[in-house]
């Protein structure tokens, strides 16, 4: 017999006369929406929907603005910051290496079908991270009881992106708001993901905080 | 406790509409708010509040500040206690609870009080020479004697219960850090936030204003408060500016990283409210740093100085401008300077009786005549030299006295129940220090002043630099704040304030005090204290000067001279300047000892924050965790993952849970979490060159769908990973590492490819998370795998063993490996990690037996399959381990040239060889040493050791992998290993492949 | 806890960084050609400078690259930033 709970992981459908089942997703971020502290509104923590995320090696700019301009429109940056539209968002990370979050798995699939293993090295990592992202009065505050660099709305002003540690953990930051206290993308690898939501939790309590839980995808 | 009646003026910094009740050694006090604990004390009287760390004599409190020897205090109980904290920086609550430290049984009846009397058989090094040194007194009776001997030494207590509180730790940066907010420091945060800066001004006591906060200064024309109120005021309106009160800068560090302790939640008494921290640690980075920190006052040494009732005289000051508390009725001040006077004007004024000992010749004449205006006796060339009491000051003397401290005349006999002595002021200048700025003496201010700040961003304005004039400290603090800020970067055209202080017309610079030699008849002798919380006195330093421990290094260490809670803040200038005088130096020449962080002590709560319990380190899931705690997995931590090391059903035992699963694998089918495995992507032209050179085996040949194993080897030859590489199309490869090395092998890719052949075209990209990885084992794992939903010809000719294969499996698109380390038909099924857990369940439902890591063990030893780190330490060869096949000659690689050293060439090095007790319900203890004679001699020829060591349920029998010397050719051999309890067992040296020599099983 | 000028990111605290020990030793061409003395030099011994000395690091919580730096190891000043061949920083 299955136990109830174990539908939550996969369902089974019937087709061309056998029983075929197909695998669905489970996120390390699932939970009701809740608030709670003084003031909710002081730190909201929300997790994003599943990523398109792709990984981008290479040594030739052109090479990779070639690459990338038809299918998303963007180009390289310098390192340490973000070029956004409503395709994607690039990230350049260092000075060989970008990440590309896709607003489309169908865009994500044809870059990694496009791509050759040579000039431009694409590596799907969608499922290596998970994205929350962080906003509120005091949300400046709760990031710098981790973060050691400089997150003051000068020194890192909307689409900045550092790739730094949060307390032990090494995340990639940027800056997505600049109104209020700010509003921060945090995507950290799926396996710390629980313990950074957790360790910001503890970190938000002393204001408040809202959770938010993730769309479906 | 009787009433407070030394609160005889109002004071600025308490609110009497706010009564607060404490404890104090269980009785009970009223205080204040805005008191400290040290302000409410003597309020009821300069009585004692503690007791002298070595003679145990009664002590007072003896300064208004963090230099505080004497009133150290254990504040709360149980888990919230804090010991040694200073009663001069506690800021009373209501029902606050409070003890003395180091006074047994009691503080009025202190049993090691022994001491004192028996003083003269207690000189400085009296405990190394009785107890610790060589001849009679050997290391026996220090043994004998430690526990007492530490109990009466002791300090506070530790807490008994685990911590309630919760700490914060706080990262911030700024352009210009301000350490004190007193008015340099003030003059220099309001001219930093005028220059457009960034500001975070930091001080240790609860209102702002340090110095300002004493008496009645005016700046400005207009009270000192009212500019320090505007100042705040100023700063609070700026956008970029931080004021921390409360908040003790304990240390400065490289590049101008500083650590700050606020005190947050418990000011008003624990529990501290809501959820806020307790105190909270500050990791500030700061641009420039204007250090404002001001400067402690020192006494001057005389006997019997350490009578509850003497205390420094800017203490009785603050004491009574602060708190409106004079703990006594007739009051002798001693002066070397000038300061003492507004102390005995305000005193005076009060309606006490003041007579002032200033031991200077000509001290100013408008200071003399003011003070005399208001009834101040003023005795003009004299000392103190001697107070009378033990529990309480009860008169006093006073001498003519030379330059040089020595006495010219009879004592003169005074009537007094409070003394304060002002003998000059040392600069706070220890958080220079903590940056290696050495301190160097200035002879007009008799001090030690920071030096050579500047390079290291530093600014020092005010007290901290020696000047003593209110008009002195708002002028360089201005200064300062200005070329900090220009240093950070920030100019702009600011226009400079006027800020006027209220000081002397005709200062006179202080006479150079150290202690007054009472050495005339009729004279009251005494033990004169240096240190008053390490107990050394005069007479101590001229032993250690007797004894020729002569540097400052060897005077601290030797007198303890300067160690302690408060480090020797007010102690040691006057105890290196006494050694001086004995040795014919003067201060400059002596130096002074090194100051390190923290400046005050920090509680380890503070430190620790909230990296505690479930939060203590980060922990790494795999996407099938949560299967694994609702299935009674018990867990390892490989790195900081969480590994299920085996499925306990109820009931079952571990051992009966390993052998299940190790014979579910053996006979049927298991699956294992692998996704902790590490996995590197790796994409380019020149990915077989990386190859060639990083493993020890070559990669010329291998086909695209096809896998190898490889060895890893530093150049030293020895091995520090192993793992499977497949090719997945031309130029693209995935590598495989242990869980343990993944971050740490792509990083060795990387340090070679960037630093070493930066023209390889390589990129290596990390997939260890993007991946759930499962792995289907035992002889029936193709069964299991052809009724999944997929597209991939699961049959040994199409998917035979080493090879890897793409597909769909269950609608997802996988990676399936076909390697094995469990030595059976196995698949390594990858899938985006989001379907981890969907699959895992399938696997289930179709009755797949999930099995940990110790069953991994067991069938990959039975296999002798090595696992790197347990077989391996660093020391160890391919060949070690019989794995010579995996190391080509025909190329050059990692660690290759090392196997041709004389040592690593040895043929009678440490071989793998396996070993099975003779005993076979025997488990060989894992890191047993291996000997040939169990019975020869200590220290025994150690031939190795056992690697690891499990039951094997395929054998019936406990066996083992090891390290032998000369293993193999030992085959046969009988060697017996030790355990830790003594015992010895007897064991035969065989080959490391116990199971299926012939590899039929994996290959099938 | 020292502020390091990575070459690609900007200072960063210490703790993004890990320490490559001495700069510039160069792996051997022919190792098989080399006395084991020599092979020796190059896989065990560094110098131990006191004062200004060119190390490695690697900035492994950021942009992943290794550069050299001179740091005082007395002192502790640093500065003098290099980077390896392959990829420059940029001024944009």
């Amino acid at each position: 017999m299955k136990p109830e709970w174990l539908t939550r992981y996969f369902t089974t459908r019937k087709g061309r006369g056998c029983v075929a089942e197909i695998l669905t997703p489970s996120h390390p971020l699932s939970f009701p929406s809740r608030e709670s502290g003084p003031d909710a509104a002081c730190v909201i923590l929300s997790v994003e929907p599943p990523l398109a995320l792709l990984d981008l090696r290479c040594r030739d700019k052109a090479a990779l603005n070639a690459f990338l301009n038809e299918p998303t429109g963007l180009g390289s940056s310098t390192v340490a910051a973000r070029k956004t539209n409503p395709k994607a968002s690039l990230s350049r990370l260092g000075p060989d290496w970008w990440q590309l979050r896709c607003h489309s798995r169908a865009l994500a699939d044809h870059l990694l079908d496009k791509a050759d293993d040579t000039l431009v090295a694409v590596t799907d990592i969608s499922d290596a991270y998970v994205a929350i992202c962080l906003s509120g009065s005091r949300v400046r505050d709760v990031l710098a009881k981790a973060a050691t660099i400089d997150l003051h709305r000068e020194a890192f002003p909307v689409d900045s992106v550092a790739r730094t540690l949060l307390g032990r953990v090494t995340v990639i930051v940027t800056c997505t708001k600049a109104d209020s206290g700010g509003a921060f993308d945090i995507v950290v690898s799926r396996s710390n993901a629980r313990f950074l939501w957790n360790w910001l939790i503890d970190a938000a309590r002393e204001y408040g905080y809202t959770l938010k839980s993730a769309p479906e995808a | 406790m009787d009433g407070a009646t030394y609160r005889v003026l109002d004071g600025c910094r308490i609110n009497k509409d706010k009564p607060l009740d404490f404890w104090f050694n269980g009785e009970k006090f009223t205080g204040y708010a805005g008191d400290t604990l040290a302000s409410a004390l003597l309020a009821y009287g300069a009585f004692p509040v503690g007791r002298g760390l070595k003679y145990h004599r009664p002590r007072g409190i003896y300064t208004a500040g963090s230099e505080e020897p004497n009133a150290l205090i254990q504040l709360e109980t149980g888990g919230r206690t804090q010991p040694n904290l200073r009663a001069t920086q506690v800021e009373l609550y209501g029902n606050l609870i409070a003890t003395s430290v180091n006074a047994w049984p009691s503080i009025n009846f202190d049993l090691w009080r022994v001491n004192d009397w028996l003083s003269p058989l207690l000189p400085a090094g009296f405990y190394y020479k009785t107890f610790m040194g060589g001849g009679v007194a050997t290391g026996r009776w220090w043994r004998l004697f430690e526990s007492s001997i530490r109990r009466a030494a002791g300090f506070g207590k530790a807490p008994s219960a685990p911590d309630p509180d919760r700490y914060e730790r706080m990262n911030a940066h700024c352009d210009v850090l301000v350490i004190g907010a007193g008015p340099a420091g003030l003059a220099a945060a309001a001219a930093a936030v005028k220059m457009g800066c960034r500001v975070i001004l930091a001080d240790e006591q609860a209102q702002i204003g340090g110095d300002l906060l004493a008496d009645d200064r005016e700046i400005n024309g207009a009270p000192a408060l009212d500019w320090v109120g505007a100042t705040l005021k100023t700063l609070s309106k700026a956008p970029d500016v931080r004021v921390l009160n409360r908040t003790t800068v304990a240390g400065l560090y490289d590049d101008n990283f500083v650590i700050a302790v606020e005190s947050v939640g418990d000011r008003n008494g624990p529990p501290a409210p809501s959820q806020l921290p307790r105190l909270r640690m500050w990791r500030i980075r700061a641009r420039q740093i204007v250090l404002a920190t001001g400067a402690h006052e020192r006494p001057y040494v005389f006997p019997n100085n350490d009578v509850p009732g003497v205390l420094l005289g800017h203490a009785i000051r603050h004491y009574a401008g602060g708190y409106g508390v004079v703990p006594g009725r007739r009051v002798l001040l001693g002066t070397t300077n000038d300061s003492a006077y507004r102390t005995a004007r305000m005193l005076s004024e009060a309606g006490l009786g003041v007579t002032l000992a200033d031991s200077r010749e000509a001290p100013p004449p408008s200071l003399v005549e003011a003070v005399t205006r208001v009834g101040v006796t003023v005795e003009v060339g004299f000392a103190i030299s001697a107070v009378r009491g033990s529990r309480r000051v009860c008169g006093a003397e006073i001498s003519r006295i030379l330059r040089d401290g020595a006495v010219a005349s009879a004592p003169r006999s005074m009537e007094a129940d409070l003394v304060g002595v002002s003998g000059g002021w040392n600069p706070a200048l220890h958080l220079a220090s903590h940056r290696g700025a050495k301190p160097v003496w200035n002879e007009t201010q008799a001090c030690f002043v920071p030096s050579n700040l500047t390079a290291l961003g530093i600014h020092a304005a005010g007290a901290v630099t020696g000047v003593g004039a209110l008009a002195d400290c708002l002028d360089q603090g201005h200064a300062a704040g200005r070329a900090a800020s220009k240093a950070a970067g920030k100019i702009r055209r600011t226009r400079k304030p006027v800020i006027e202080g209220d000081d002397v017309a005709d200062p006179v610079p202080l006479q150079k005090i150290w202690a007054v030699d009472n050495r005339q008849p009729g004279g009251k002798r005494g033990k004169a204290f240096v240190d008053l919380q390490n107990d050394v006195t005069t007479r101590d330093i001229a032993l250690a000067a007797q004894e020729n421990y002569r540097s400052v290094e060897h005077l601290k260490r030797y007198t303890t001279l300067g160690m302690g809670t408060d480090q020797g803040k007010t102690s040691n200038v006057i105890g290196l300047a006494l050694m001086g005088q004995q040795t014919a130096l003067e201060p400059e020449a002596m130096g002074v000892t090194t100051f390190r962080p923290p400046y005050t002590p920090i509680p380890f709560g503070a430190l620790v924050g909230r990296d505690q319990g479930e939060l203590f380190d980060p922990v790494r899931e795999t996407p099938m965790f949560d299967w694994h705690v609702a299935n009674g997995a018990i867990f390892e931590n490989v790195q900081l993952w969480k590994r299920a090391y085996a499925y306990l059903k109820p009931g079952e035992t571990l051992e009966q849970a390993v052998k299940r699963e190790v014979l579910a694998v053996r006979n049927g089918v298991g699956i294992m979490d692998a996704s902790t495995l590490g996995k590197i992507d790796l994409k380019g032209p020149d990915i077989v060159k990386l190859l060639n050179m990083v493993y020890t085996n070559r990669w010329d040949t291998l086909k695209v769908g096809s896998a190898r194993y490889g060895l890893m080897c530093r150049e030293d030859g020895m091995i520090f990973d192993d793992g499977v590489t497949a090719r997945l199309g031309k130029d693209h490869y995935v590598m495989t590492t242990t869980s343990g090395n993944a971050a740490i092998v792509l990083a060795w890719l990387e340090e070679w490819l960037q630093t070493e052949w930066p023209d390889m075209q390589v990129f290596a990209t990390s997939i260890t998370e993007a991946y759930a990885t499962t792995t289907v084992a035992g002889p029936t794992a193709r069964d299991l795998m052809s009724s999944l939903d997929s597209d991939i010809d699961w049959s040994n000719d199409a998917f035979p063993h080493m090879t890897v294969r793409t597909g769909k499996v269950m609608g997802v698109p996988a990676r399936v490996f076909r390697v094995s380390f469990s030595g059976e038909t196995s698949y390594e099924i990858n899938l985006p990690a989001r379907y981890g857990m969907a699959l895992w369940e399938a696997l289930v439902v179709r009755g797949a037996i999930p099995f940990g890591t110790e069953a991994l063990h067991v069938l990959r030893a039975e296999k002798g399959f090595i696992l790197v780190g347990q077989e391996t330490d660093g020391t160890v060869t391919p060949f070690d381990v019989g794995m010579g096949w995996a190391v080509s000659k025909k190329k050059d690689f990692i660690g290759k040239r090392s196997y041709a050293r004389k040592d690593t060439a040895r043929q009678d090095r440490k071989h793998l060889v396996g070993l099975l007790p003779v005993n076979k319900s025997t488990v060989l203890p894992e890191g047993g040493q291996i000997v040939d004679d169990a019975d020869q001699e200590a220290p025994m020829a150690m031939l190795g050791h056992v690697t690891s060591s499990y039951w094997s349920p395929m054998l019936n029998s406990g066996f083992a992998l090891a390290l032998l010397k000369n293993g193999r050719n030992r085959s046969g051999d009988t060697i017996h290993i030790l355990s830790l309890d003594g015992n010895a067992d007897e064991a035969r040296v065989v080959d490391p492949v116990f199971y299926d020599k012939e590899r039929a099983r994996m290959r099938g | 806890m020292l502020l390091i000028q990575c070459p690609y990111c900007g200072p960063r605290d210490e703790s993004e960084f890990d320490y490559g020990g001495e700069a510039d030793i160069v792996r051997p061409k022919n190792p098989e050609k080399l006395s084991d003395a020599e092979w020796a030099d190059y896989v065990f011994f560094r110098t131990n400078t006191k004062g200004r000395f060119k190390e490695r690091w690697v900035h492994t919580h950021g942009c992943g690259r290794w550069f050299k730096i001179v740091r005082n190891t007395t002192t502790h000043e640093h500065g003098d930033v290099t980077v390896f061949g392959g990829v420059e920083p940029e001024a944009e």
